[in-house]
């Protein structure tokens, strides 16, 4: 084959080259081992980002892979970080591998019955990574933690922290919360009167409020000295390691506890007040702004459920003669206004519906709190692709058959139209009678 | 040699040249401090949403049971008042039972107080788990709304009286027959105060008497007294 000549002939050949599949393959097997490297001291959700959701990779913590390969008993390095801004991130790859995979193996390749199968399997590859794609931007993940008895609509992001600031109403009237993303306060980690600060406004607040000394993990702390200068209300917030003290490892970010210093500034009188949020709270802070109240506090993200789930039932079974955990169950019922729906979820058989899964994910027969509240953790998630990746798989092995078949009856002279159509019968009755058996 | 050294400066200028070069920072640290971000996003909470709580002190938000250290004669003494029934045994406060007690004959009965900061999942939540731990059905809410009222603590409190095979926490198994619960859930502001007693039912039922005035006598130490959260 003659090399191209003209510019956009070349560039589709570069789109379409094995030698740009390589390149990427390559460099996703490198972020994978780096990724996993330093998810030993970052942990999972900050290395997922930086490795595998980032455009480029900020940076490469050369000392935590060296640890987590555990050469450090050789020879320590110390702090190696490499400030790489030019490695390409999991997004950016996936992304060139997708046009790759369009140009070279569904626009470039050669058409014709011995290729049907290699342009099936490359179809569902694409499917898979648009799957990635639309989880990545669409899905929402979290948690929703009942007591017997209690209803709720909403579960709450496992990762994503929000500050929220709520006007003191009536009850049954209608609430509203304001709502700060993460990324407008997570910068602001300095001390509380020489460090970063932000002011956030809105013109239903009749004050302003100035968020600062974030801290990823901390807990409030008395100030018993009466000494300290960011003492608030004769607390401080006192930072805590991140490594858990039972293991030594790192504790997963569902377990960390944020917290800062939140500062109202009545816009009339400019008067300060200044309070701790902390995300394990028993309550959000009060502040007074003249005849009003307000909650501030900081946590999870909340989500709305088109239904509301109640917990009627939930309980452990054992393995005979131990206390290891067989099975948790849950009897709820699915409220949509006046019609209920009973429903059991039980490990491993979610309950799905209105493009929600819900799926047990922790149990608690309340003897550790002493409470004797039995209360049931549901993991729910609203995902567009949830199945694209199994009907990709399925595609991708219907594709591949279909070529080893087609190989196969080209090498025994049998005629491959009726190999396939066999071959594909039969695996189908295979899957219909397992499904139907089982 | 610095930029600023090469200029021909005075000798009092020369003496700030520091802060002349961390001028620049300072600036930024600034006009960091000045930052100013619209909220845009709002969201309607649900009606299931906790019940809005206000007021609420830093040592009960952060679970800070420990009184400050000029108060460490007063810490030591129980935030209530009470008179012990005759013939109640009474048990150590643990970190959930605030007030413990036993009774009968081979202290079969137990009657304790004990107090969650909130609503603690709510009134409903808490009648039907107790019900459910006494094989009793789920009330409705409307059902709820018809349980007798107890006054206690200077306010009114929702009162169960439920029989049947009790469990408490373990499982059906080992439930024990002929049970009878006895329960006052008292909703204040910023706390919800129960109080528990159950026991054979013969036994209970000549304790209730002793349960009634129990709870009429409990009472705050001091007016503005708060319970230490858990």
């Amino acid at each position: 084959m003659s090399a191209p000549t003209s510019f956009p002939a070349r560039v589709f050949a570069f789109l379409s080259s094995f030698g740009l599949a390589t390149f990427v393959l390559t460099m996703l097997l490198i972020l994978t081992f780096l990724g996993t490297l330093e998810q030993a001291e970052y942990g999972l959700v900050a290395s997922q980002a930086r490795y595998f959701e980032s455009v480029f990779v900020d940076r490469i913590d050369i000392g935590a892979c060296w640890r987590a390969l555990a050469l450090d008993a050789y020879w320590d390095i110390g702090n190696v970080v490499l400030p790489v801004n030019i490695l390409p991130g999991g997004y950016t790859l996936m992304g060139i591998l997708f046009v790759n995979m369009f140009v070279g193996g569904l626009i470039r390749i050669r058409k014709s019955p011995r290729t049907i199968g290699v342009v099936i399997s490359h179809f569902a590859i694409l499917f898979m990574i648009a799957a990635g794609a639309v989880t990545y931007h669409f899905a929402k993940e979290g948690i929703l933690n009942l007591a017997e008895g209690q209803t709720h609509d909403e579960f709450q992001s496992f990762h994503e922290r929000v500050i929220e600031i709520e006007k003191v109403v009536p009850e049954g009237q209608k609430r509203t919360a304001l709502v700060i993303d993460q990324r407008f306060f997570t910068d602001l980690s300095n001390s509380t009167d020489h460090g970063k600060a932000r002011t956030f406004t809105h013109e239903s607040l009749p004050f302003d409020l100035v968020i600062t000394n974030w801290k990823q993990h901390a807990e409030p702390k008395r100030d018993s000295s009466g000494t300290r200068g960011d003492a608030v209300d004769g607390y401080f917030i006192q930072e805590l390691s991140k490594l858990d003290p039972k293991n030594g490892q790192l504790q997963a970010d569902e377990a960390l506890s944020q917290a800062c210093v939140a500062v109202v500034k009545d816009k009339k009188t400019g008067a300060e007040q200044r309070g701790i949020l902390w995300e394990f709270a028993a309550a959000p802070w009060t502040a007074t702004v003249g005849a009003d109240k307000y909650l501030i506090n900081i946590g999870r993200r909340s989500y709305r459920l088109p239904f509301a789930i109640r917990l009627d039932h939930t309980e452990q079974e054992k393995h005979p003669g131990t206390e290891r955990a067989r099975r948790f169950t849950s009897k709820v019922t699915k409220l949509h206004g006046e019609r209920e729906e009973k429903r059991v979820v039980t490990m491993n058989e979610p309950v799905r519906g209105e493009g929600y899964a819900i799926f047990q994910s922790s149990f608690d027969d309340g003897s550790s709190s002493g409470s004797s509240v039995k209360r049931s953790g549901f993991q729910v998630v609203e995902n567009p692709s949830d199945h694209w990746p199994l009907i990709s798989c399925i595609i991708v092995a219907i594709g591949l058959l279909i070529h080893f078949v087609m190989m196969l009856a080209r090498a025994m002279k049998w005629n491959p139209w009726i190999a396939v159509s066999s071959t594909l019968f039969v695996v189908t009755a295979g899957f219909v009678l397992a499904y139907w058996k089982l | 040699m610095t930029i600023l050294s090469s200029f021909p400066l005075s000798p009092r200028l020369f003496q700030l040249r520091p802060f002349l070069l961390t001028l620049p920072f300072l600036v930024s640290a600034c006009n960091r401090l000045e930052e100013s971000e619209p909220i845009t996003e709002t969201r309607e909470l649900s009606s299931y949403a906790r019940k809005q709580v206000v007021d609420i002190s830093s040592a009960v938000r952060f679970y800070d049971n420990q009184e400050p250290e000029t108060n460490a004669d007063e810490s030591r003494e129980h935030p209530l008042l009470w008179v012990t029934p005759e013939g109640w045994k009474e048990k150590p406060v643990s970190q959930m039972r605030l007030i413990d007690f036993t009774f009968g004959p081979n202290d079969e009965g137990e009657c304790y107080l004990s107090a969650l900061p909130g609503p603690a999942g709510g009134l409903a939540a808490n009648i039907n788990r107790w019900r459910s731990q006494i094989g009793a059905a789920a009330l409705t809410e409307e059902e709820i709304d018809k349980l007798p009222r107890k006054n206690f603590l200077g306010g009114p409190a929702h009162f169960v009286s439920v029989d049947g095979d009790f469990k408490g926490m373990g499982d059906a198994a080992s439930a024990k027959s002929g049970y009878r619960l006895l329960g006052l859930i008292h909703q204040a502001q910023e706390l919800t105060l129960f109080i528990k007693m159950t026991g054979p039912k013969e036994l209970v039922e000549q304790n209730a008497a002793a349960f009634e005035a129990f709870c009429q006598s409990v009472q705050f130490r001091k007016k503005a007294e708060k319970i230490p959260s858990h």
